[in-house]
């Protein structure tokens, strides 16, 4: 909880004690349902979904195309209400969109075109009560940690898509956000790049150790960046599956290969019902 | 993108060229009537005489092989114009502008005065009496070169000793403009002609000073044509003054027949009655009628120095006869 | 990521064909005269009474700006010009802001914009007369009318069509709602704003000269519209045509002026292609 603990708010009288430990859970999903009001008929995207995220952890979401992985992540950030369930972070529930659960969006065009890139980094520091200096220098510092300190001048547009979500993380991580919220950011990448940032995102969070939430409908990626993966069904979604990927070996390892043949069965068979997969617990 | 700017310029240059071309070719005329015909004047009581004509249809019934055209204009500059560029081939104009086209080199004359008229320079707030108390206060005038402003002017050089003492204050409006403003306050004096005037009066304006008492009586509107077209149709300029000098005798005669003729161009409203009234209205104080219908032209020479010395004129006609047509010289103007 | 710079490797640009091979520095100066020499043919021909000869302009152009007797009536028209497009620029943006904070706003600007922003410029001239009174105000008021639609159209347009994804980072990071509106929206519409403004600047002008054609002030403090037409009035065409020329004039820097604006902001950050 290091230099979470800070920030965690007091906790309420009427809640359990054991439930609020300080080593409870950082983030509760629980039977969150949500959708979107179309017309006149409310569309149900996201069913029933429940997961807990342990401060440290690193989370992935992994879950076929349009079943509602985005659509959870604005949630927990808080931009859509659940019409069902709780999400509880740090102990409270009704979350407004804030900086200590910092996105990075799916699309490419999230950073200020009329902002350079030390300024999107910054921008949000000043926004945060930073001051001018501070500001650029804790900017300076991330863009150096994502390795763009050369491009630190340039304005988005000059910028390939690669480095635009680099600037995107850079951003989201200067903010020191209790909970990081990343949705698919190499999703429309090369497989080249997106393996290179994979790692590199890797090296930063272990480095900042920062908590992680990833949305993705990568296998190999859920394999490369994960503690833990919770597995999504079809829309409207439910949890078909939580598994424990901690300690699994490199992928020239016999599990390695398990485990992703489990979860491309997983993800090809669309199952009703939930299935829990102890994984390599 | 480059070849199309090409093809830009050259159109242009097409056009250029077509239009000097055709005008170049035009303006060999032929003796006789004119084929087509369009005469231009303003609202305003004034210009009877040629409502009248078009509403006898009197060009018509004697040259039917011309098609007449009339056009009401609102204000006097593109009346002007419209004679200099043989858009209109008569315009009805004030004696201002007549003056400054003729000094600046337009070849036109008048070729019938319309009338003499007494214009007053009208005042809402009472406690506007005199031409001194304009001072610093917003006048309208038609045009800067119209007579009422020539007229405002003379009044400032004598009440004032300075013609362009109230100049900051002069707003060009036209009169039925400058008739709703003053009445609504917007501006303190309205320097007018029939039967703005008049209308003026009866809503409560009064007279703060008559063009006539400053001046004396002159002539107030005139029609004019090219000295061109005068030359190439000279018959049917002298049935046209005729014509004027016919209308004029007419509106003394018969001022009813006159008022219903006058009424009905103008759709029935105002009434012949009230059209009746106002050619008949006096100016105040006088026995003499606000209108005098006649194509004696009167004070041409004394508007033309007085508008020479303000700077208003840049060059002064020799004598009154170089600003009319033959058909005028017999009757004796000044 | 170092890229080569060997000369070799740097790709010829396009060749380019028959009139566009000219230099751009041959090319203007060289139609330009052709349209000058044109002009003077024509003005010969017509005479001083229509038109004046593009040296005639020039030379009324250079003594009227001396003297002050066509400068003056610039900078009042000018003056005059700005002040309305402030103001209608201000209200614009309050118009704005207000109609995305709330529902009342939305509805309020729709249908005002429905309502007044068909109306030309000039058809306001005798309610602000009503209103004001025969004096600057009422132009001013005029040329407020004239702008603040145009701006609000594009402003609001832009406000809705402005990237989603930015609003959300702008939540994000923690603004609250008025600073999502100047730090977010507002930047991010500024290609629609700057060429509301263009536009507004536009009908501003035309509504200006025409308003000093209605009611041209005579005497000192009369404008640029003003000017010409007193010099209809007295058939002076040179003036006419200087007085026409400063217009155009004003028109090219203008749009230099709103072009440099936009190469340092809008296409500087790859919001609008040059
Ligand atoms: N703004 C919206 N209005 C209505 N329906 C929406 C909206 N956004 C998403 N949806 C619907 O909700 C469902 C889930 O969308 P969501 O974007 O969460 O999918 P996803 O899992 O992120 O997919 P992908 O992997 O392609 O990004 C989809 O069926 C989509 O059509
Ligand atoms: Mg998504």
């Amino acid at each position: 909880m290091r230099t979470l603990s800070g920030r965690m708010p007091r906790r309420q009288a009427r809640v359990a004690p054991s439930e609020h430990e300080p080593s409870g859970p950082l983030l509760r999903v629980e039977h969150v349902r949500l959708g979107y009001w179309t017309a006149r008929q409310f569309t149900v995207a996201v069913e029933d979904v429940s997961f807990d995220v342990e401060a440290g952890e690193r989370i992935i979401v992994i879950g076929p195309s349009g079943c509602g992985k985005s659509t959870l992540l604005k949630a927990i950030a808080g931009f859509i209400e659940p019409a069902g369930g709780l999400i509880q972070m740090a102990g409270r529930t009704s979350l407004a969109p804030g900086p200590d659960r910092a996105v990075v969006f799916q699309e490419f065009d999230q950073l200020f075109p009329w902002r350079s890139v030390l300024s999107n980094v910054a921008y949000p520091l000043r926004v945060n009560g930073h001051r001018r200096r501070a500001a650029i220098a804790k900017a300076r510092q991330y863009l150096e940690l994502t390795n763009l300190a050369h491009a630190a001048d340039r304005y988005p547009h000059q910028l390939s898509g690669g480095m635009k979500q680099r600037v995107a993380i850079a951003r989201a991580l200067a903010l020191d956000p209790t909970l990081l919220l990343m949705d698919e950011p190499f999703g429309s990448l090369d497989a080249i790049t997106r393996q290179r940032l994979q790692t590199e995102l890797n090296r930063i969070v272990e480095q900042t150790r920062v908590t992680l939430l990833f949305v993705t409908h990568s296998i190999e990626e859920a394999l490369v960046l994960g503690d833990r993966i919770v597995v999504l069904g079809d829309a409207p979604s439910r949890v078909i599956a939580t598994v424990d990927i901690r300690g699994l070996g490199g992928p020239e390892t016999v599990e390695y290969s398990q485990m992703r043949g489990r979860l491309r069965e997983l993800l090809a068979v669309d199952k009703e019902e939930v299935e829990e997969i102890g994984g390599l617990e | 993108m480059k070849t199309r700017f090409i093809a830009v310029v050259a159109a242009f240059a097409a056009v250029g060229l077509a239009a000097f071309a055709a005008v170049a070719g035009a303006g060999k005329a032929q003796e006789g009537p004119p084929s087509k015909l369009t005469i231009a004047y303003q609202p305003g009581l004034g210009y009877a005489p040629l409502i009248l004509m078009k509403e006898m249809r009197v060009i018509e019934k004697k040259y039917p092989g011309t098609q007449v055209e009339w056009k009401v204009l609102a204000s006097g500059t593109p009346i002007t114009q419209g004679v200099i560029t043989g858009d209109l081939q008569i315009g009805a104009v004030g004696t201002g502008p007549m003056l400054v086209g003729w000094a600046r080199g337009v070849n036109w004359k008048i070729i019938a005065p319309l009338n003499l008229g007494d214009l007053w320079l009208m005042a809402k707030d009472p406690n506007i009496r005199t031409i001194a108390d304009l001072r610093g206060k917003r006048i309208a005038t038609p045009t800067n070169t119209s007579i009422q402003a020539v007229m405002l002017r003379k009044m400032a050089q004598v009440k004032l000793g300075d013609a362009r003492a109230l100049d900051s204050g002069l707003v060009a409006l036209d009169h039925p403009d400058g008739m709703q403003a003053l009445l609504t306050g917007q501006i303190d004096a309205h320097f007018t002609s029939p039967p703005f005037q008049f209308q003026e009066k009866v809503r409560g304006a009064h007279v703060v000073g008559r063009s006539y008492s400053y001046f004396g009586a002159h002539t107030f509107l005139v029609t004019v044509m090219q000295d061109k077209f005068y030359d190439e149709h000279t018959d049917f300029a002298k049935f046209f003054y005729r014509q004027i000098v016919a209308m004029q005798a007419l509106i003394k005669k018969n001022p009813a027949r006159v008022s219903r003729m006058l009424s009905a161009d103008a759709g029935g409203a105002p009434t012949w009655r009230q059209f009746k009234q106002w050619l008949a209205a006096k100016t105040p104080g006088s026995k003499s009628r606000a209108l005098t219908w006649t194509t004696r032209p009167l004070g041409l020479m004394r508007t033309a120095s007085f508008m020479n010395k303000t700077g208003q004129l840049s060059k002064m006609p020799g004598n009154w006869k170089e600003l009319v047509f033959p058909p005028v010289y017999a009757t004796k103007g000044s | 990521m170092a890229v080569s710079s060997s000369a070799a490797s740097i790709p010829r640009r396009p060749a380019a064909f028959g009139w566009a091979r000219i230099p751009a520095i041959v090319r203007y100066p060289l139609v330009g005269a052709v349209l000058v020499a044109a002009w003077h043919y024509y003005a010969v021909h017509k005479g001083s009474l229509f038109m004046a000869t593009p040296w005639q302009t020039v030379q009324e152009f250079w003594h009227g700006w001396r003297n002050g007797s066509l400068s003056e009536p610039t900078w009042a028209t000018l003056r005059l010009l700005l002040e309305g497009i402030g103001i209608g620029a201000a209200i614009a943006a309050v118009l704005t802001a207000f109609a995305t904070l709330s529902k009342i706003g939305e509805d309020a600007l729709v249908l005002l914009t429905a309502v007044l922003n068909p109306l030309p410029g000039v058809a306001v001239l005798p309610i602000a007369m009503l209103l004001f009174g025969l004096n600057e105000s009422a132009v001013r008021f005029v040329i407020a009318n004239a702008t603040i639609w145009p701006i609000a159209i594009a402003v609001s347009t832009g406000f809705k069509t402005a990237n989603q994804t930015l609003v959300a980072v702008g939540r994000n990071v923690g603004l609250s709602r008025v600073r999502v509106i100047t730090d977010v929206l507002a930047p991010a519409a500024l290609p629609q704003a700057i060429s509301g403004v263009r536009t507004a600047w536009a009908f501003g002008w035309r509504t200006i000269i025409a308003a000093e054609l209605v009611f041209g002030v005579a005497g000192s403090s009369g404008g640029l519209g003003n000017y010409i037409n007193n010099a209809r009035q007295y058939f002076l065409t040179p003036q006419v045509f200087a007085g026409l020329l400063t217009i155009a004039i004003l028109g090219v820097v203008f749009e230099t002026l709103f072009g440099q604006l936009e190469r340092r902001t809008v296409i500087r950050w790859g919001m609008k292609t040059s």
